[in-house]
């Protein structure tokens, strides 16, 4: 914590002290929180104490006081909480007498403080706080704290109950981990089942005696809720930092878990579910006992249909569990699909079915779906833990794929009603299924995630299908219809992958070539703006990802959507136009191919118009969507010309630059940085091949970008500069501006070329820099940097008497600095890490020269100078750049600036002869 | 019993973020989800793994409705569809959703730009998340799913502001967002049907403020802008782009003409022209008024207000400018704060509610030294000064609202705890009725009476009204029918059509009863004076003599019983079923005050 802030604090604490005043907001204690448990992370607590002295004696006033707001009793329990995480503190204010004022008997605190849950929150979070030492626990033990917090469980405030039962089992575990016999077993798995039978009971801490005596009782009771408590309490002792004290507990609780699973599971199978598999997931299977898993399974079994299915979810996503189980949970998770597809299929179900059937799972299943909300709410659960399995790569590879995909598509096809029902059951369930969006939307999800599981030609077919139907059907609801896009996009890139593409893109053709692209113009131009910006979504995603399809292509230029997305640039909806600006930008991708059609004026007449349009919209648009929009479609062309041989577009830069840097919005300015940068980039890479020719395209282009980041840099628009600081960090600007004065001459990009330790565009190039490369690169660099410094300091003498922008300091510096930073923090970083001889010599011969150079920067009188007309002139800098600037004057100071004539050559003497030294002794060490 | 859950994560017991969750007949549905404004981490989202352990929110929540289009109570949303994974509907109304993305993107611009976050959503994301968004017209009933339905009224906060009826069978909830209960200038107040919703969740924010009458504040308002004015100095107000801005921009326009003032004003950010094509499309929204002139003239188009340059900010000589956004939290309404700041002639007039931890709930509270970033401080010695126009109902409004709508139960959300608590003693006071105001947090449950629909079939109804005299609309009257639970639904029908329906037969009851008379006349004459005492006495009902010697009055059969020793006794047998109990008796208690003299023969 720093000074300024130590010397506020007093003051600020009497404000708190003092019950006379109102502290109603308490945002700003709980900052101060904050700013304290930051701290506490970084020094020790008693050694913060020893410097904050007002700490100690608001803890200790306050706790004396009696009519407190109870926000300040609160923050105080906390902050105290904190500091007594140190076990000689807590002693000291135990033998003040201030812990048991504050966290000893809740009631001394008076019952109107007592009542507010900030208060009874404080005081749970402080012991939670604390709880790093024994004396806590025994302390709790000793004022009857445990019953209190176990009281608290049911408190009527959800933030104290939870915080509560977190603290219970925070203490469980933390005692049993700490207890002398757990002690004695490391942490390794064998020696943790060895002390499950060394560690009795009887053994315990008295402590923990209240908080498992509760746990049994609660267990054992006839009130569901102290049951459902108990669980909740377990489960969240397995999810602490030390899990295995619920393998501990176990041997205590078995019985009484076991008598739960036989009895009524009503009201207690989510917990109990919850706590098994908690369990099974934090404690590695050599240690959990024997019966642990058969138990898990009669749990399975005897659960609900609709509990059963979080349960065979949870357990299909353990790593641990024994094959059999996993078998029953796969066959309790498809139960009711396959129910679904036995009554739906003409045919004798038994070639469909996946799984075979217990009989008397039926009736609950019919039940379930003979309800309308049943039946909604058990497809909803099971598609969504369908999905989530499949999102999951790993294992998932057992299930049923075939019957899986088979069981949506029929749910799916039940939802819009193009399923057949034969039997009164099926016709029940599709009454209730059509047009019910929830079913749709899960089902949608589930069948996007599975072209990866299970596509072969029958089920490509199969979705297609179903998919143009969800498309083209006008009732389909919005957000499913976005889904079916997202769907219908996956099973589509699926067919054109190498390994599928000679089956599967027939068939894809076929369904293109039907009317799949008239139902996409007809949704282009769709009431609802959100079905036309999905299905503009839908197009630039496709075009993008089909740009090497030849058929693909060709069909897109000649069904006339190009032209209808055009007209779209002048929809009423701003996201509309902004997604139609996206889609051309990628379809762009497709059109060289277009120009072997036959209709080939109308097209290239529309790829001449798309720019035009661009601009437009850049300069006109009232919306920020549309323009940020069309200047990343602009900087992407440019990014990717190569393919899209758009040279028309270069003629345009000096007036995309100039909108761009106009616009008052933030994103469209970042965004024509990115163009600038892209291209800057590639009158680089045409740079290195033919010298010559850029040299002419110098002339033309790079000064208009030139002009433009001295418009950037220079000018009134510092906003800019630092939403670009934020963006993409400080370094990736000043390398582009610095880049972009190198650039013009083609000796930098040699230069580069021929040292690796020189090239500062991206990240170190690591396997290509050598020691040879060292001596003579970081000669340059300091060269290059003593040159820049002495003409900047030209500059700042000549204008000594003008204003001082920041722009015209700090800007320049960094600039001048970037290269020899990064160069020769490569070269310390491989002295550091990967020091050979060879390396040392030459960074022993090197390294007084970085030093000199460094001196003399330091002790550079125009730009101290400099600094100091920055501070004094009433510049509106910003915090960051306060700091900066403040950093830097204090960095002249030690270096000496202040100094002269003989004083400041002995200084540098000392600094010269300093680094040798260390440079010596670095040396000897390694060797 | 049924029960209606109110938990909120936000909104409970402050004015930080609203997002309520309401469990209400086995739907769950998340009212507003909105972003706390100071903070700079996640602690400004809700914190959703409280609602459900395992983080799957789709399956758990039907849907989310969002109020208006202040980030405070819509700020979270791309949070929660697209980094959490939320994926079901979300209802707004078409304004809102309009507005909703053009503030998402603005605070995305300070938080990713200026602040320099990277953890924060994406344009792309906000995109997605209006496209899950489905937009309600007011008064439209929407069918979230069979059971859920929601509807929409107007709130007249800002621009699209709506309160929500939410019904699950017989079980309705009543959401009010931040409404207003007083006209202004550019919106009407809140109205909505006396739909006597099981509980009412109403805002808070000035529950204890009556508000003294808007003119009285207009004039507070000009007085002190043109006193700054006038003495050379600057005024800075900070709005939000859409609601007070509009207003305040009609007053001072109208003002500057009538006194021919000079000095100029400006409205800063592009929003300006955007809030004012918003308020062209959705001119229906507003009130009246402005409807009526918008036909001659844009209200919207101001001949002294003109947009404002960030280098007008060192301009010398007196302005006012309107800047976004209005807690002085970030932007430019920040920075030409933190310019003029150190002026005592200059002004800032916050017109609306401040969240804590933003640079303008400080100085509102009095502070006069603030901590900027840098470890600047900044000291403020402008005048600051602060006009309740933000456009929240006060403690008048609440009550009225309350009085129209005529729930059962009511609970308080986004206000302060101490002022919550005493309108809840005010209301439970003169409604009696119930008031809760949990923290955040906390559950409250509120028990409901569920009404059971059950059919009735139409010939019990009329069977049993064409009998007997036309029925007494203030009496009560009692119907036997037998109640048949089958097939998840109740039927009550008579117990004839229920008895051939179950293919039961039919026993009948009769009760019978002696009743002894004093009369010496023979029993065909007693039987006959009977007769003709209850025609008197009974003149709507059918009475008739039956040939066997006895007499029906409806159902029930009256005779003198055969074997009497005394001649001046009798003894009557009325005999009757006992659906007619009622009239049974009212016959016994007839015939035991005896015969009087005067009935004829």
């Amino acid at each position: 914590m720093e000074s300024e802030c130590v010397e506020l604090l007093p003051r600020v604490f009497s404000v708190l002290g003092d019950a006379g005043q109102t502290v109603v907001d308490d945002t700003c204690l709980e900052k101060l929180l904050d700013c304290f448990r930051g701290t506490t992370e970084n020094e020790t607590e008693l050694h913060i104490l020893q410097r904050i002295p007002c700490l100690t004696n608001i803890i200790v006033n306050v706790s004396k006081q009696k009519d407190i707001h109870p926000n300040i009793l609160s923050f105080i329990m906390k902050l105290t909480g904190l500091f007594a995480a140190s076990e000689n503190y807590f002693i000291q204010l135990e033998d003040n007498g201030i812990m048991r004022h504050l966290f000893g008997n809740p009631k001394k605190l008076g019952t109107g403080a007592w009542e507010e849950a900030t208060v009874r929150c404080g005081w749970l979070l402080g012991i939670q706080n604390m709880l790093q030492h024994e004396a806590v626990i025994e302390f709790l033990y000793k004022y009857d704290c445990i019953d209190e917090i176990i009281r608290l469980q049911e408190d009527p405030s959800i933030f104290v109950a939870s915080t509560a039962s977190q603290l219970l089992a925070d203490i469980l575990s933390f005692s049993l981990q700490h207890s002398k016999h757990a002690a004695l077993g490391s942490s390794s798995t064998i020696q943790l089942s060895n002390k499950v039978t060394v560690l009795h009971s009887t053994n315990w801490p008295d402590y923990i005696s209240p908080i498992t005596g509760h746990i049994e009782d609660f267990l054992k009771s006839d009130i569901t809720s102290n049951v459902q408590q108990a669980l909740k309490l377990l489960s969240k002792v397995s999810g602490t930092r030390h899990p295995v004290a619920v393998i501990l507990l176990w041997p205590k609780i078995e019985e009484s878990v076991e008598l739960l699973l036989k009895g009524d599971l009503t009201g207690i199978g989510q917990p109990l579910a919850e706590l098994f598999l908690n369990v099974s997931r934090s404690v590695p299977s050599e240690v959990l006992e024997l019966k642990f898993w058969p138990l898990l399974g009669l749990l399975l079994r005897s659960m609900n249909q609709i509990e059963a299915l979080t349960l065979a979810s949870g357990i299909l996503k353990l790593k641990n569990c024994p094959q059999s189980l996993r078998m029953q949970a796969v066959t309790t998770l498809f139960q009711p699909l396959n129910f679904i597809i036995a009554v739906t299929s003409i045919q004798t179900p038994e070639d469909t079915v996946l799984l075979d059937v217990s009989s008397d799972y039926r009736v609950d299943i019919e039940n379930c779906l003979s309800r309308k909300s049943t039946c909604i709410n058990l497809l909803c659960q099971i598609l969504s833990y369908l999905w989530e399995l499949l999102q999951m790569s790993l294992q998932t590879t057992e299930l049923p794929f075939k019957a899986l995909m088979k069981s949506v598509v029929t749910v799916l096809r039940l939802c819009i009603g193009a399923a057949i029902p034969i039997t009164s059951t099926v016709v029940n369930i599709s009454r209730h299924l059509i047009g019910c969006i929830k079913v749709q939307r899960g089902g949608i999800d589930v069948l996007g995630a599975l072209p990866q599981w299970a596509a072969g030609i029958e089920e490509v077919d199969c979705a297609l299908t179903l998919l143009h139907d969800y498309v083209s059907n006008p009732d389909t609801d919005c957000t499913v219809l976005k889904k079916s896009l997202q769907a219908l996009f996956r099973w589509m890139s699926h067919c054109i992958e190498p390994v599928n593409s000679h089956v599967l893109e027939p068939k894809l053709k076929e369904f293109l070539h039907g009317d799949f692209m008239s139902v996409m113009k007809k949704r282009l131009f769709d009431v609802h703006w959100e079905i036309r910006d999905s299905t503009l979504e839908f197009l630039g995603q496709v075009c993008f990802q089909f740009k090497g399809v030849e058929s693909f292509c060709q069909l897109l230029g000649s069904c006339g959507i190009p032209h209808l997305v055009l007209e779209l640039l002048s929809d009423p909806e701003s996201y509309v136009r902004a997604s139609a600006i996206t889609a051309l930008g990628k379809m762009n991708y497709l059109s060289p191919k277009w120009q072997m059609l036959p209709n080939e004026n109308s097209v290239t007449a529309v790829k001449v118009n798309i720019l035009s349009y661009l601009l437009h919209i850049l300069n006109q648009d009232t919306e920020g969507f549309p323009r940020r929009a069309a200047i990343k479609v602009l900087a992407d062309w440019l990014k990717n010309s190569h393919i899209l041989s758009s040279g028309e577009l270069e003629n345009f830069i000096p007036i995309i630059l100039k909108i761009g840097s106009n616009d008052l919005d933030w994103e469209v300015k970042v965004h024509t940085l990115e163009l600038a940068e892209a291209f800057i980039d590639r009158s680089v890479s045409n740079l290195s091949i033919s010298p010559c020719a850029v040299l002419m395209s110098n002339s033309t282009g790079s000064t208009q970008v030139n002009v433009f980041l001295q418009t950037l840099c220079e000018g009134h628009q510092r906003s800019l500069v630092h939403a670009q600081l934020h963006w993409q960090g400080a370094r990736n600007l000043s390398a582009q501006v610095f880049g972009n004065k190198r650039y013009s001459t083609t000796a930098e990009v040699q230069r580069r070329e021929a040292n690796p330790l020189l090239d500062n565009k991206g990240l170190p190039r690591f396997s290509a820099i050598t020691v040879q490369h060292i001596v003579p690169g970081i000669r340059q660099v300091v060269q290059e940097f003593r040159e820049g410094l002495q003409e900047l300091e030209k500059d700042l003498d000549a204008t000594e008497h003008m204003e001082k922008t920041w722009e015209s300091v700090f800007n320049r510096l960094e600039i001048l600095q970037f290269p020899i930073h990064y160069s020769w923090g490569i070269v310390s970083y491989l002295d550091k890490v990967k020091s050979t001889p060879e390396l040392r010599k030459a960074y022993q011969e090197i390294a007084p020269l970085v030093v000199r150079e460094n001196i003399r920067f330091s002790q550079s009188v125009p730009l101290y100078n400099a600094y100091k007309a920055l501070i004094s002139e009433n510049q509106q800098l910003n915090g960051i750049q306060l700091r900066i600037l403040n950093s830097s004057l204090r960095a002249a100071r030690h270096g000496g600036v202040q100094l002269n004539g003989q004083t400041k050559a002995r200084f540098n003497d000392i600094q010269l002869q300093l680094a040798n030294h260390s440079s010596k002794f670095r040396c000897g060490k390694k060797q | 019993m049924p029960e209606i859950k109110v938990t909120p994560l936000g909104a409970g017991q402050d004015v930080g973020r609203s997002c309520i969750l309401v469990s209400i007949g086995g739907k769950n549905v998340m009212l507003d989800c909105g972003m706390h404004m100071g903070y700079n981490d996640d602690r400004r989202f809700p914190d959703f793994s409280y609602i459900t352990q395992n983080g799957r929110l789709t399956e758990f929540l039907d849907c989310v409705i969002i109020s208006h289009f202040h980030l405070d109570h819509c700020g979270a949303l791309p949070y929660m569809s697209e980094m959490i994974g939320y994926d079901g509907p979300i209802y707004m109304t078409h304004p809102t959703k309009a507005i909703c993305p053009i503030l998402l993107e603005d605070y995305r611009k300070i938080t990713v730009d200026k602040k320099g976050e990277t953890n924060f959503f994406t344009s792309q994301m906000i995109k997605d998340c209006m496209k899950k968004v489905v937009a309600v017209h007011l008064h439209q009933t929407v069918q979230v799913d069979d059971e859920l339905e929601i509807k929409a009224y107007y709130a007249g906060h800002v621009l699209g502001a709506a309160m929500v009826l939410i019904r699950v069978g017989s079980e309705s909830v009543v959401y009010t967002g931040d409404y207003n209960m007083t006209p202004d200038r550019h919106l009407g107040a809140a109205w909505i049907d006396k739909c006597r919703p099981d509980l009412f969740i109403s805002e808070s924010t000035y529950a204890t403020t009556i508000r003294d009458s808007k003119r009285c504040r207009e004039r507070d308002f000009l007085k002190k802008v043109h006193d700054a004015i006038e003495r050379g100095g600057k005024v800075l107000i900070p709005v939000f782009a859409l609601g007070r801005a509009q207003e305040l921009c009609i007053l001072l326009e109208t003002f500057w003409e009538r006194m021919n003032l000079k000095a100029p004003i400006y409205f800063s950010t592009g929003l300006t022209e955007k809030a004012n094509h918003y308020y062209k499309l959705f001119i229906t929204w507003t009130n009246q008024k402005i409807r009526k002139t918008f036909v001659q003239r844009n209200m919207f188009e101001f001949k002294h207000i003109k947009a404002f340059d960030r280098t007008y900010a060192d301009n010398p000589g007196p302005m006012v400018v309107f800047a976004t956004p209005g807690m002085l939290h970030a932007g430019q309404s920040l920075q030409i704060f933190r310019k003029w700041a150190g002026n005592d002639k200059n002004m800032v007039i916050m017109p609306g509610y401040c969240v804590q931890g933003t640079v303008g709930h400080k100085i509102l509270s009095g502070q006069r030294k603030l901590e900027m970033e840098g470890r600047q401080t900044l000291e403020v010695k402008m005048q600051v000064e602060y006009m309740s126009f933000s456009a929240h109902a006060d403690a008048k409004g609440i009550m009225q609202l309350i009085r129209q709508v005529e729930p059962q139960n009511v609970l308080l959300v986004h206000g302060e705890a101490k002022k919550m608590g005493f309108l809840k003693e005010k209301i439970e006071q003169e409604f009696s009725i119930n008031c809760y105001m949990p923290a955040n947090g906390e559950t409250a449950s509120i028990v409901t009476n569920p009404n059971i629909p059950v059919d009735i079939s139409l010939g019990l109804l009329k069977g049993d009204s064409s009998l007997g005299p036309v029925p007494d609309s203030k009496k009560p009257k009692l119907m036997h029918g037998t109640l048949i639970i089958k097939d998840n639904n109740l039927r009550l029908v008579s117990p004839e059509q229920a008895v051939k329906e179950l293919g039961l037969s039919e026993h009948h009851l009769r009760y019978t009863c002696k009743v002894q008379i004093q009369d010496h006349h023979s029993e065909q004459d007693t039987l006959n004076r009977i007769y003709n005492h209850l025609k008197n006495i009974m003149k709507d009902y059918p009475i008739q003599h039956l040939p066997d010697g006895s007499v029906m009055v409806e159902s029930i059969l009256i005779k003198i019983s055969a074997m009497s020793d005394d001649q001046s006794t009798k003894d009557v047998l009325v005999s009757w079923t006992y659906q007619d109990e009622e009239l049974g008796s009212y016959l016994i208690t007839l015939l035991k005050k005896g015969l009087p003299q005067s009935v004829a023969l």
